[in-house]
């Protein structure tokens, strides 16, 4: 297992997360369409690779990435194309004879869709759509025998191009187009969408937020205290680290926010140290490991926590913003209804709790990361 | 016979042959191995996991691509599939995404005689998509297509990959987000001499995304590796015993280079010709030869950028908005807006501290060092100079015995004796330093801090602060009480770091043998 940053872990790079992909089948069988919701690398993309790669029986997964799409008929073209290249689709024509046909039909209609764009001589009376076909062909497979799963991945910075490029009002359309796919579509027919950046809130700057009404929100947790372990433990072994027993217990002990991504990032200076001074880590290994990443290469990467704010919200709320972090990382803890008298602090606090930054859980706003937390002590100020 | 010293490629390693270049990389194999395990034992089913290597300058990240690229090349478990292609530090044509597509299939076809015509074919497709984002996605997926069809995969080298990536738009770095988290037919690792901002950008594409490994500069047993080799490689019978006496200011050098591979290649060449130069001398010889890069650097910056610099150059150690505005009687908004592209462009380094008032100070130490010597007035040549004498004394002063604990008093009258010597003359210090080293050390054991702070607050009989003649031990007294001065340690620059750990080392071991 190697320790992958930023890229998608497959195979048996990826650590599996039992009790999430638990989850997601179970609401997959109550007949749910899903919004996985988590800060950006909390692991959504390698989870949803792993469900395509090791499907449960009675499934086939489609992962698509639709971050370079900003138009609705080339969001509904990439689906097309990616639905009729998947094992998905090769899947369903060898159990079920009569996919064979629709299959067929639909290369056929796509086919002409594209030469209608390519060969402008021909054109003659009103073309088909990437969308009509696409919506047309779901809702007549026949998904008895399996589920298809259409996975999502960045939907949210397509809806962002889509306004950005065409305006609101496509913008929402595009929003409807996507639910009228889900509830018509067969019953075997699911959708998983998920994205880096909060769908529900660029919904709710369109005033569409009815058009995601019927997903089922799913949030994507750290993972547990054992889930950790293991984790740490894997990735420490494969590059051949030793490691006094309990170290792994008190290095978690000291993340408290056990978010793989952040777990790699010290694991990692570990790594590196381990290898300098070839010294078996222990607790003072650790805390020098610890205090180095918040003071160097990850010092930057506190920087931008504080510098995000300014990038992800007006001038004054950005102030309000850095003002509650400072008092809660004072207080360690605060009570929820603190800071009702600053304006705006509802959606603030929304956003802090989505990118990351701090939890509501135990009826307090925290911090997630104690280290992130002495790094805002120390140089938060404004 | 001894081979000549010829060390023209310092600056280009691309024109070296590929044996030679493969004979020459001495160091940083640690890394080098990392790296070329990561590539030769995955078989790029999935997509890869993508790299940047980042270092300042000179710290040999083309080298090190080229290595990697030379070794895909010579391994026959790879180059069946594998085709390594270097994009080397002048591509600085590729502005837009399908032009990276473009050039790609070129160097393709230079290497490989089955994609000879990819290049060409890839052209002409652009007739038929005006549009440049339609045309980026038909020629990566041409691209695809042919390596597919050949049952190749590329591993690409990219230098100067921020320069590239700052260039392409928003719409299409997500594109090529998206094709390198979804495409197994290309892997890329790049090299950057700045921190590339997008990647620790949440709002951005790729925030996060590569996995980075950094280049530090060499430490004191590789230098001495890198430098024996090297004497091996030109044949020198007679290096070792130079590299033996010298080894101190070796040292010396490599603090204050910050063990630059470049600076300590150039180091080697010096110490070759002129075998018995003082440290100061040594120094002399590198700065001349930086020369060319360090005068570039400031004639490129705008005429407000080029004050402020000089401002917190002159300071050396981390300055305030408030201190450069003192000196270049510029307003202070302007100043930290300057500052902030300076700090945007890594010439300048912020500090952030506990209050409001963040520090600067200049990114890259040994261009400060340059400016002092080559540019700067007023002296500023005899406060590096001595530096230079305290870190000569302390890199080869012979090792500390628990006998040669000081027993000064606790007076600040008894440590002004010191203050006509230091304002004799800059070499004065060399004399007075193994006396007073251990005296001040002794003091910080005893935890014995206020005539120490009032001796670092005077000043010699010339003006000179002393804190300045001794950086090094006021640092280390200002690490010690950071508690009391929590800003005040953060001003220290990086040249001095593993001397001030050192001398904290032996404070503690006094403390721990008094205990």
């Amino acid at each position: 297992m190697r320790n992958i940053v930023g890229q998608t872990p497959r195979g048996t790079d990826f650590f599996k997360r039992s009790a999430i992909i638990k989850k997601i089948y179970r609401r997959l069988e109550a007949g749910n369409h899903i919004f996985l919701s988590a800060p950006r690398r909390a692991g959504k993309t390698s989870i949803m690779r792993f469900l395509e790669d090791n499907p449960q029986e009675g499934y086939a997964f489609i992962y698509i990435n639709t971050e370079d799409v900003d138009d609705l008929e080339d969001f509904f073209r990439l689906l097309s194309e990616e639905l009729l290249d998947s094992e998905a689709a090769k899947k369903m024509t060898q159990l079920v004879e009569s996919s064979k046909g629709l299959f067929a039909a639909f290369t056929e209609k796509i086919t002409k869709i594209k030469l209608w764009d390519l060969e402008v001589q021909l054109k003659q009376g009103e073309p088909s759509t990437y969308k009509d076909e696409f919506q047309d062909l779901l809702k007549k497979l026949n998904t008895r025998k399996f589920t298809i799963v259409i996975m999502l991945d960045e939907f949210p910075v397509t809806l962002e191009k889509i306004h950005k490029k065409h305006g609101e009002y496509q913008a929402v359309h595009f929003l409807h187009c996507n639910r009228a796919l889900r509830q018509e579509a067969n019953q075997g027919i699911q959708f998983i969408y998920t994205g880096s950046i909060g769908l529900a809130s660029i919904a709710s700057k369109l005033n569409a937020t009815a058009a995601l009404n019927d997903l089922n929100v799913l949030e994507i947790p750290p993972l547990s205290t054992a889930e950790a372990r293991r984790f740490t433990a894997r990735l420490l072994k494969a590059y051949n680290v030793k490691f006094e027993d309990g170290s792994i217990d008190y290095l978690l002990s000291k993340l408290q926010w056990l978010m793989p991504f952040f777990i790699q990032l010290v694991v990692q200076v570990l790594i590196d140290e381990y290898e300098t001074r070839r010294k078996t880590i222990d607790q003072k290994f650790i805390d020098q490991a610890i205090e180095k990443s918040s003071t160097h290469r990850n010092h930057l990467y506190f920087v931008n926590y504080y510098t995000r704010l300014e990038k992800s919200l007006p001038p004054e709320e950005a102030k309000v913003a850095k003002k509650i972090l400072l008092e809660i990382a004072n207080k360690t803890e605060v009570p929820l209804d603190a800071f009702e008298e600053h304006p705006h602090s509802r959606r603030i606090l929304e956003m802090l709790i989505l990118d990351g930054y701090i939890n509501n859980n135990q009826n307090a706003y925290r911090f997630n990361s104690p280290i992130l937390r002495d790094w805002w002590k120390k140089y938060g100020k404004d | 016979m001894a081979r000549r010293v010829n060390l023209a490629h310092l600056y280009n390693p691309q024109i070296l042959e590929k044996d030679e270049l493969t004979e020459n990389f001495v160091v940083r194999l640690d890394i080098f191995k990392r790296l070329y395990q990561e590539i030769s034992t995955v078989g790029m089913k999935y997509p890869e996991q993508h790299y940047v290597i980042q270092g300042n300058q000179g710290t040999g990240k083309t080298t090190l691509l080229l290595r990697l690229s030379y070794a895909v090349e010579n391994d026959p478990s790879l180059r069946d599939w594998l085709v390594p292609i270097v994009f080397n530090e002048e591509e600085y044509g590729i502005r837009r995404l399908y032009k990276l597509w473009l050039r790609l299939a070129e160097l393709l076809g230079e290497k490989q005689e089955c994609f000879r015509n990819l290049g060409e074919v890839m052209k002409e497709l652009s007739q038929q998509f005006p549009e440049d984002d339609e045309f980026e996605r038909a020629a990566f997926k041409l691209l695809s297509d042919s390596l597919h069809r050949e049952q190749k995969k590329i591993i690409l080298f990219i230098d100067n990959f921020g320069d590239m990536l700052s260039k392409f738009n928003k719409d299409e770095a997500h594109r090529l987000r998206k094709i390198l988290q979804t495409s197994a037919d290309l892997r890329i690792f790049a090299a950057s001499s700045r921190t590339i901002e997008a990647f620790h950008d949440y709002k951005h594409p790729f925030y996060e995304f590569f996995k980075i490994e950094y280049l530090k500069g060499l430490n004191h047993e590789q230098t001495e590796e890198l430098l024996l080799k090297l004497g091996e490689r030109y044949q020198l019978k007679d290096f070792t015993s130079t590299l033996q006496q010298q080894r101190g200011r070796i040292e010396v050098m490599r603090r204050l280079t910050g063990g630059v591979i470049r600076q300590m290649v150039i180091l080697f060449e010096v110490l070759v010709k002129e075998k018995n130069t003082d440290a100061f001398e040594l120094l002399e010889c590198l700065l001349d030869r930086s020369t060319p890069l360090y005068k570039n650097r400031m004639d490129k910056l705008p005429p407000q950028q080029q004050e402020i610099v000089e401002a917190i150059a002159h300071r050396w150690d981390a300055v305030s908005v408030k201190e450069i505005s003192e000196r270049t009687r510029m307003g202070s908004k302007i100043i930290s807006a300057q500052l902030n592209q300076l700090v945007k462009s890594e010439v300048v380094f912020k500090i952030h501290t506990t209050t409001k008032n963040h520090l600067y100070r200049i990114k890259d130490r040994f261009f400060n060092i340059w400016y002092l010597v080559r540019l700067a007035r007023n002296g500023s040549i005899g406060r590096v100079q001595r530096l230079v004498n305290f870190l000569d004394y302390w890199c080869s002063r012979p090792a500390v015995g628990p006998d040669s604990d000081s027993t000064a008093p606790a007076s600040a009258d008894y440590f002004n004796q010191y203050l006509p010597q230091l304002a004799d003359s800059d070499t004065a210090l060399s004399q007075v330093l193994p006396q007073l080293c251990p005296e001040i050390m002794g003091l910080m054991a005893q935890q014995q801090y206020p005539p120490l702070l009032a001796f670092f607050n005077a000043q010699d009989a010339q003006g000179r602060s002393i804190a300045d003649q001794l950086k090094p031990l006021y640092y280390a007294l200002m690490q010690e009480r950071k508690e009391e001065f929590p800003n005040e340690y953060l001003r220290m620059g990086e040249e001095l770091e593993s001397t001030v750990e050192e001398i904290l080392v032996q404070v503690q071991s006094q403390q721990a043998r008094r205990a």
